[in-house]
């Protein structure tokens, strides 16, 4: 008998009621100190990773940040900028990683290198006076010296540093500005964009099929601002929410025009097919903005062509990344949730805050540029208040799935 | 899996979970709802209001932490109705013309709903049926804003009756070649639909007034087979029966369970008239019995097995 299912598209519906029992809803999430207190939440299964049985599906790509003071800009160039607008940013930030790097591990040798000296005058002074070998003259000149040297040879430290540092920074810089150089000309229509690879990556900590998973969850997150930023930003926002390849959205605009732009932008970017479902009508609901747009648009994925840099972070660092990129974007933030303590299989993990749009899309598109062991699986974002997207605040709701390190 | 069941009154859930190769119930609750959930009370605040403070409780109630959530519904939210056309159409030129069929009825609130069309049985060697079920989106949005505020996502909303059929299909060894309904009890307004070898035929909506007669209110189709078994229901309340005619068997259930008709029934004893207790499979860990423990108590959570049967495959009984 046929099963009905009201959520699915409107329309004319499969015929074939699949004899699979899907297992999505069974598994449940836990959180950590939950799964601490009672025994028998132990036991329940996490999600596992789908084995490498078949590759993901379609999904795709890209990037961006929203930028308020464009809003009224022609949406199709603001598309365009914003697919390679972020590849500086992101570069820039390896280049600070990087540096900041080598920095470290220069610093405790300098460190370490004067300590030896200092305690070694130190030593040798304090044998020659027992020795009587010095006069408090002696003594005077002694100090002088050994102070004149290690003050030497700290200086040659510092400055071999520095040189280093320059070096490194020239490197780091003419490599960003080469990347930033590539052509940018929009691909023909249908064609999946497919981001400059950056080859200055390591090797990944986390498997394949799970980096494949981690990459999807970063276009996920592309996908989300790309949209957000299409918005005009007079308009009024229920939600938007993105999973596996779909993209739906409820929001409010003045009228039927901002509607179609919308509409024409979402259908200039290549990596959207056309929109499943977009429904445009008049509402009552928001005086400024009577015009509802219901709209639920896929999208596509490219092949995750560099797999190189894909890091294993353990709970406790991944929480401090993520935490850290809150703060840069100035979203609020409550601590990571994990499902379990068990960091050898994959599991669930939630991530919520509030934020103004803006810090919303900022911090959405930092997350998109780490290259780590989190899927980002759901994101759902909604209105608190009934502002326009300029002046409200949104809550953001991220689904994620963390991996295990590579054996 | 959450799974919630709303009626006029009451606001029905269960959680189903899996645990190693075993699926569990962690529990099967009930709430009462303070604004009505009927269609005339739509665009009524308080009854949004409602639902989001209920499915709150709900998620604060649920014993796992969870969000994907199943929803099942009265059916008199929906508009049922068969369309039957010329097999050998594309799917587009076939979705093109139901779009067009659906929308020469309904017609300008068709803008106004959801539509969808199911592939039903094959009328004639030429045309094929489809089940067109529709419903005002802000059914939708009411029910997507209460969830939201809880957190839920919905992968799954169906109507109660197909929900306690296909309850009934997995408790029930029911034959292949059978013709059976299932009967949701309500006073005045009931609501019965029938199946016929496997293919659901027919949703109707009646309404038995008086000590002798009752009214057809509406039926998804013209077809006269689901009145033939209100008529044989109707009967049984004047002439002593053993068996209902015209029909192999007739389950029946109530979400109203202090209903005096319902618990009238219950003392009825007629060989093909049944009522199934949905938990003889699946015992639930924690069970909702402030209603009692007795078969016609839990009766009302059938739709909610049935929710709950769409993730559990049959090797699992």
């Amino acid at each position: 008998m046929i099963r009905l299912n009201l959520t699915n598209i409107p329309g004319l519906q499969e015929e074939e009621i699949s004899p699979q029992f899907d297992l999505e809803g069974l598994v449940l999430e836990q959180p950590v100190q939950e799964a601490a207190e009672t025994p028998a939440a132990e036991e329940v299964e996490v999600v596992k990773p789908r084995p490498s049985e078949t590759p993901p599906a379609v999904p795709e790509v890209d990037e961006d940040l929203f930028k308020l003071a464009e809003a009224n800009l022609d949406l199709i160039e603001q598309a365009e900028k914003e697919e390679f607008g972020p590849i500086e940013k992101e570069q820039a930030e390896k280049l600070e990683k990087g540096e900041a790097v080598r920095r470290r591990s220069i610093r405790p040798v300098l460190r370490y290198t004067f300590y030896l000296i200092l305690v070694a005058a130190i030593v040798y002074g304090v044998w020659a006076y027992r020795q009587g070998m010095f006069s408090k003259k002696d003594i005077k000149q002694v100090a002088s010296r050994t102070e004149q040297t290690i003050t030497d040879e700290a200086d040659k430290i510092l400055d071999k540093t520095v040189d280093i540092v320059d070096d490194l920074a020239e490197k780091e810089e003419s490599l960003v500005s080469e990347a930033v150089q590539q052509p940018t000309a929009r691909l023909p229509a249908g064609q999946m964009i497919i981001q400059p690879t950056e080859r200055y990556y390591g090797a990944s900590q986390i498997n394949d099929d799970f980096i494949y998973r981690v990459y999807q969850g970063q276009q996920r997150l592309q996908v989300c601002t790309d949209v957000l930023a299409s918005f005009p930003s007079n308009s009024q926002l229920q939600y938007i929410r993105v999973k596996d390849d779909k993209v739906s959205f409820i929001l409010y605009v003045a009228n039927e025009a901002q509607a179609q732009q919308i509409k024409s932008s979402i259908l200039s970017n290549n990596r959207f097919l056309p929109p499943e479902v977009y429904f445009v009508e008049r509402s009552n609901k928001f005086a400024n903005n009577p015009v509802e747009i219901m709209a639920i648009v896929k999208f596509g994925i490219p092949p995750c062509e560099d797999q190189k840099g894909y890091k294993y972070f353990n709970d406790l660092q991944l929480s401090q990344h993520i935490w850290q990129a809150g703060l840069n974007s100035s979203v609020s933030m409550e601590p990571l949730q994990i499902s379990s303590r068990d960091n050898a299989v994959a599991r669930q993990a939630g991530l919520t805050g509030t934020g103004s749009t803006n810090n919303v899309v900022q911090f959405l598109s930092e997350l998109g540029t780490i290259r780590d062991n989190m899927e980002v699986s759901v994101i759902s974002i909604t209105n608190t208040f009934n502002k326009n997207i300029l002046e409200t605040q949104l809550n953001y709701n991220l689904n994620t799935i963390l991996y295990p390190a590579k054996l | 899996m959450i799974c919630i069941s709303l009626s006029a009154d009451y606001v029905r859930f269960s959680q189903l979970a899996k645990i190693a190769d075993d699926y569990s119930i962690e529990t099967v609750q009930k709430k009462v709802l303070t604004s009505p959930f009927i269609p005339s009370n739509l665009t009524n605040p308080q009854l949004a209001a409602d639902l989001e403070n209920i499915f709150q409780q709900i998620r604060a109630d649920l014993p796992l932490p969870d969000r994907y959530a199943a929803l099942t519904l009265p059916a008199e939210w929906f508009d049922l109705n068969h369309q039957a056309l010329e097999t050998g159409l594309n799917r587009d030129d076939t979705g093109a013309a139901l779009d067009w069929g659906a929308t020469k009825r309904l017609g300008q609130t068709a803008d106004e709903k959801f539509i969808q069309y199911y592939p039903l049985y094959k009328k004639s060697s030429v045309d094929q049926e489809y089940l067109t079920v529709s419903y005002f989106k802000q059914l939708g949005k009411l029910l997507l804003n209460a969830s939201q505020a809880a957190g839920f996502e919905v992968h799954i909303m169906d109507i109660n009756l197909f929900s306690a059929a296909y309850a009934l299909e997995r408790l029930e060894a029911i034959g292949k070649g059978e013709k059976w309904a299932v009967w949701l009890v309500d006073e005045p307004r009931h609501s019965l639909m029938v199946v016929d070898s496997g293919e659901y035929r027919q949703l109707v909506h009646f309404e038995i007034s008086d000590s002798e007669n009752y009214s057809m209110i509406a039926a998804s189709s013209p077809d006269d087979i689901g009145e033939k078994v209100v008529a044989a229901i109707n009967n049984i309340r004047t002439f002593a029966s053993d068996s209902l005619s015209g029909i192999d068997r007739l389950y029946y259930y109530a979400q109203n369970v202090d209903s005096g008709f319902f618990n009238m029934l219950l003392t009825y004893d007629i060989d093909n008239m049944k009522i199934i207790d949905p938990f003889e499979k699946f015992k639930p860990k924690d069970l909702y019995q402030a209603d009692g423990d007795g078969i016609g108590a839990m009766c009302q959570f059938i739709d909610l097995m049935g929710l709950m049967y769409r993730k559990i495959p049959e090797s699992a009984e």
